[in-house]
């Protein structure tokens, strides 16, 4: 008895240990991985408060012959901490303003139409018998799998055709249809119990009546971290603006921050920093309705 | 829970400055951008003749037929004048000068201009280097003196140029021996259209250090005055 409960104590004390380092392998892998990314952050912003000076020391490369062999003198934290670069960028020219928003301009009709687009057809899919529903469903999940990298060039001759080149809607009208969001929404739809709707029709509710009365309430988080998600989607896009738009000064931020680069390396730093700040911050305000989202698209409610 | 909704309350509010941060510096950063630009007023070339006078220094010598004869020498506009049609008048000055003893008994020697006489240009003889200019006159003011120097004032209007543009204007680049103009091209900005300046190489045919004639049309909107140094592809604000 007392050699049984020794081995199952040794036993315990294994699986522990094993635990401990499988823990502290996936501890160490995070933290490597978390450095990595704040690195580029910290290299970011520690090198927008350079002053331009300071940055042609760092940035400048030795070479020999026609090769580069090293930065001058590499260092991530300034040596004066000065805001110069955020004056000229952001105080004394206003370039960086008009494609901010550019960006505005974009993000929020394609926010607005992606909710209400995404809110019908998952409502639809989720609560409406009507032929071919699951395969419908399938061709939207199928879509959603495909990259928009190789739907770009058949988007490309579609608003060719219809004229819609270089105009703003050829950014906004691709974007309002996102198979993820209405697959999102359909997910947490799924979830509504179809007895209350059956309730509500007795009472002598409408369709619409009761997606908005009672159906939308109840995926709120659904469509806030559809939002995020869209939000976050739209402010980083380049491929689409760089394709459908001749126009530069169409262009987003994001797109026209290889502008900046090619300016002086101060401003682009200041570019970088000043563009995440507002993604960074819808992040934080909708990280939890994000995660939902996300896990809610995976797992089903 | 209390403080995970004071944080995204935070989060929230950060977000809303920010958006109000930006609706103002659009706003501001477009004025001190405005206001940065180099302003610059522009003229337009014109079709006119330009105004010219000139003074030379002139000797009054007697003629073989007893005429006072002032000659001086030109080397700019006298074969232009020679050749127009109408007389090309001249104010001929005897220069007074007087000597005076400053406290230290020093010699001072100041002039003033004495009697006048006005005359036609009568005779433009071509020399090595430029023109011999004389005028004769019948009769001369008492104070004037044989072989003494006299200020010849030549007075004329130049034949019309099409492209007259005030001298300002005009760049003289010594490194090159080049003369040129900036002008203003409109260029498609993010905001709007704006200017930029275009450097267009001149030949003067003809200056009185107010107007310059050029030879071909430099283009309109040409830069007459800046608030600052110009350079070509500069962004500048036209008043």
């Amino acid at each position: 008895m007392e050699a049984q409960s020794m081995k199952d104590a040794r036993k315990i004390g294994s699986m522990r240990k094993k635990e401990h380092t499988r823990n502290a392998v996936i501890y160490a892998v995070m933290v490597l991985m978390t450095i990595a990314t704040v690195f580029f952050l910290a290299f970011l912003l520690f090198g927008s408060f350079m002053n331009n000076g300071e940055l042609s020391d760092t940035y400048g490369m030795i070479k020999d012959g026609n090769n580069m062999m090293a930065y001058a003198s590499f260092h991530i934290l300034p040596d004066h901490f000065t805001f110069t670069q955020y004056k000229k960028v952001l105080w004394e020219t206003s370039d960086f303003w008009f494609y901010f928003w550019n960006s505005m301009f974009y993000t929020l009709p394609i926010l607005l139409g992606t909710i209400i687009i995404s809110v019908m057809g998952g409502y639809a899919f989720a609560k409406f018998q009507f032929p071919f529903r699951k395969f419908w469903l399938a061709i939207y999940i199928i879509v959603m799998m495909i990259p928009y990298q190789v739907m770009l060039s058949p988007t490309l001759i579609v608003l060719n055709n219809i004229g819609l080149i270089n105009t703003r809607s050829a950014i906004i009208l691709p974007n309002l249809f996102t198979p993820f969001g209405t697959y999102l929404i359909y997910q947490f739809m799924c979830g509504i119990s179809d007895d209350t709707l059956e309730a509500a029709k007795v009472d002598g509710a409408g369709n619409i009546r009761i997606l908005l009365k009672i159906v939308l309430p109840q995926v709120k988080a659904g469509i806030a971290s559809l939002a995020v998600l869209n939000i976050i989607d739209t402010w980083n896009i380049v491929e689409q603006p760089v394709m459908f738009l001749k126009n530069e000064f169409m262009y987003p931020l994001s797109a026209a921050l290889s502008y900046f680069q090619t300016q002086d390396t101060g401003t682009a730093f200041v570019c970088g920093v000043t563009f995440l700040v507002p993604v960074v911050l819808v992040f934080l305000i909708g990280k939890d309705y994000m995660i939902e989202g996300i896990k809610n698209s995976v797992v089903g409610k | 829970m209390k403080g995970k909704k004071i944080i995204a309350r935070i989060e929230v509010g950060l977000l809303a400055i920010f958006i109000i941060v930006a609706i103002t510096f659009t706003f501001l950063s477009r004025k001190n951008y405005e206001n940065n630009l180099t302003k610059v007023s522009i003229v337009e070339p014109t079709d006119m003749s330009i105004d010219h006078e000139a003074e030379y220094a002139g000797n009054l010598t007697i003629d073989i037929g007893g005429k006072y004869k002032i000659g001086w020498f030109m080397n700019d506009y006298a074969k232009e004048l020679d050749q127009r049609e109408q007389l090309t008048q001249v104010d001929v000055s005897n220069i007074v000068l007087t000597y005076k003893q400053d406290v230290n008994e020093k010699e001072k020697v100041s002039y003033k201009i004495g009697e006048s006489s006005t005359a036609y240009i009568d005779e433009v003889v071509d020399v090595e280097g430029g023109y011999q200019v004389a005028t004769y006159f019948g009769e001369i003011p008492a104070s004037w003196k044989k072989d003494a120097t006299y200020l010849v004032t030549v007075k004329f209007t130049g034949n019309r140029k099409k492209y007259v543009i005030p001298a300002s204007c005009v760049v003289y680049d010594k490194q090159n021996d080049q003369r040129y103009v900036y002008k203003t091209i409109e260029e498609p900005k993010i905001w709007g259209t704006e200017y930029s300046l275009k450097k267009v190489n001149v030949n003067v045919i003809e200056s009185n250090g107010e107007y310059s004639a050029v030879e071909n049309s430099p283009g309109d909107h040409i830069i007459e005055n800046a608030s600052n140094e110009l350079y070509e592809g500069m962004l500048v604000k036209i008043q």
